[in-house]
């Protein structure tokens, strides 16, 4: 079965790579959701994730030809990497508005606590005192269900480092939760 | 889930990826697909990688429209300056641009200078009849004709020189005119008539353009004929037709009957340009004398004038 999807979507590249209408539809069927549910994951603003998911496609049309690892891991891995870079690019943007603009802080109100799960929200919060990469790996391994192999394929590192990276992002997370109230 | 986690940390992760897998909204779906499938139609743009900041701007800022209409402006702008100051009066701001396209005119390799620079004399004159910018459009015109009183032909009788002569009056009589009016002249400023120069006693004077006949007066009065040289240089020998000074008092319009004007207040050797020799005579009066220096070959002496002042003569 997987190989089948595997060769299905490397179709779909090259479909796409020939310009037809159906690989780029194929393509978008296909890894649509799991952008958006990375980004999600990320920014925790459903519409934020859905532009996000949008910038990720119109970009990929212009960056299909230089995919190298056409697998099925591998394709989902690049798209999930070009949404990593449109995510940092939109801190990026966001950082300098707040930087010209004195803005509140981003720290959720008690309404939005309450229609929210609280601890998806704290967790998103003690995320972003995590480093990018520490960021990346964690919601690839446990929000997209990836296998550290798939991850190490998609960043680029062994596996042992992204086992490294993912340990100390976890006690980074650990000792930054842990130190709430009831949260054990 | 990993076993180094925590319960706490499992359930939040466990809750994250909850709010994390609702499906994808349609509406939001076809918005984004439709996006994808027009950077497809346009490929280019979609593919352009994002320059820096200030590249992007210069990019924007310089764009081909924005540079045809640049230089549209800038051609259209030159091109009514050119326009304005073709002619402009001495003294204007466009000034300069009449005085660049007449340069540049008398530096095209055989160029009639002196005809071409006698032509802008003249139109500083017009612009002094017609009351433009009366006095610079003078002082530009003198300094015209003396360039080209520099440059004209041994001939005296050449076209040339008549015209030189009759600018030189006009000029003249310009400045009288001037001077009358604003009722304080400089006698010497720019205007005045090149030195040793036939006629210089005053415009308007009889002159030998038409062969007519010249009268050397031997006034003894002081002042040479030329304007502002009453500097007495002795030993002067007559050469070249400058107005060195003669111990003989008497002068001699051995002009040949050209070019010479009379002149009341002195009288100036004419020597020759290239022969060198000289007459004096005690003449009071002369009329052109049939046995004077050929034509070119003038001697005026002073009489009783010493003048330093001199200028060539051709």
């Amino acid at each position: 079965m997987n190989a089948v999807v595997a060769t299905a979507a490397v179709d779909l590249v090259e479909s796409a790579l020939r310009g037809e209408s159906a690989g780029w539809d194929g393509l978008f069927d296909r890894f649509y959701p799991t952008v958006l549910r990375y980004a999600t994951a990320r920014t925790g603003d459903r519409t934020a994730a859905e532009e996000i998911a949008q910038e990720v496609f119109v970009a990929a049309v212009g960056t299909l030809s230089r995919l190298r690892e056409r697998s099925e891991a591998g394709i989902e891995g690049w798209f999930v990497a070009i949404a990593r870079f449109k995510l940092a690019d939109r801190a990026r943007r966001r950082a300098r508005d707040e930087r010209l603009v004195l803005r509140p802080t981003d720290a959720p109100d008690a309404a939005e606590l309450a229609a929210a799960n609280l601890a998806a929200v704290e967790l998103r919060q003690a995320m972003e005192d995590l480093t990018e990469e520490q960021r990346d790996v964690l919601v690839r391994r446990f929000i997209l269900d990836e296998s550290l192999e798939q991850v190490a394929a998609a960043t680029g590192r062994r596996v042992g480092a992204v086992k490294a990276l993912q340990h100390r992002a976890l006690a980074a997370l650990e000792k930054r939760l842990g130190r709430r109230e009831g949260w054990r | 889930m990993s076993a180094e986690m925590s319960v706490g940390l499992q359930s939040a992760f466990a809750a994250l990826r909850q709010e994390s897998s609702a499906p994808p909204r349609p509406a939001a779906m076809a918005v984004a697909r439709a996006a994808m499938h027009q950077a497809r139609v346009a490929p280019r743009r979609a593919g352009v990688a994002p320059l820096p900041l200030f590249a992007d701007r210069l990019r924007r800022a310089f764009t081909p429209g924005r540079m045809t209409a640049a230089g549209g402006g800038l051609a259209t702008g030159m091109a009514a300056v050119a326009l304005l100051g073709w002619n402009a009066p001495a003294g204007s701001p466009l000034h300069v641009v009449r005085i660049a396209h007449e340069q540049i005119a008398l530096a095209v390799p055989g160029a009639d200078r002196i005809g071409l620079q006698l032509s802008y004399a003249e139109s500083r004159l017009r612009d002094a009849v017609q009351g433009t910018a009366t006095a610079a459009s003078l002082d530009e015109a003198a300094q015209l004709l003396g360039d080209v009183h520099g440059g004209l032909p041994g001939d005296h009788s050449s076209a040339l020189w008549s015209r030189w002569q009759v600018d030189q009056n006009q000029l003249d009589h310009l400045r009288e005119q001037q001077r009358g009016e604003d009722g304080s002249g400089s006698p010497g400023g720019p205007g005045g008539r090149p030195e040793g120069t036939p006629g210089a006693a005053g415009a308007g004077a009889a002159g030998g353009d038409d062969g007519g006949r010249s009268t050397g007066a031997a006034s003894p009065s002081p002042g040479g004929g030329d304007r502002g040289s009453s500097a007495p240089a002795p030993g002067g020998t007559p050469h070249d037709g400058r107005g060195g000074p003669s111990p003989q008092p008497s002068a001699t319009p051995g002009d040949g009957g050209r070019g010479s004007t009379t002149t009341t207040t002195s009288s100036t050797t004419h020597s020759s340009d290239r022969g060198g020799s000289s007459t004096s005579s005690t003449s009071s009066t002369s009329s052109g004398s049939k046995g004077g220096p050929p034509p070119g070959d003038v001697a005026t002496t002073t009489t009783t004038t010493t003048t330093t002042s001199s200028t060539s003569h051709h």
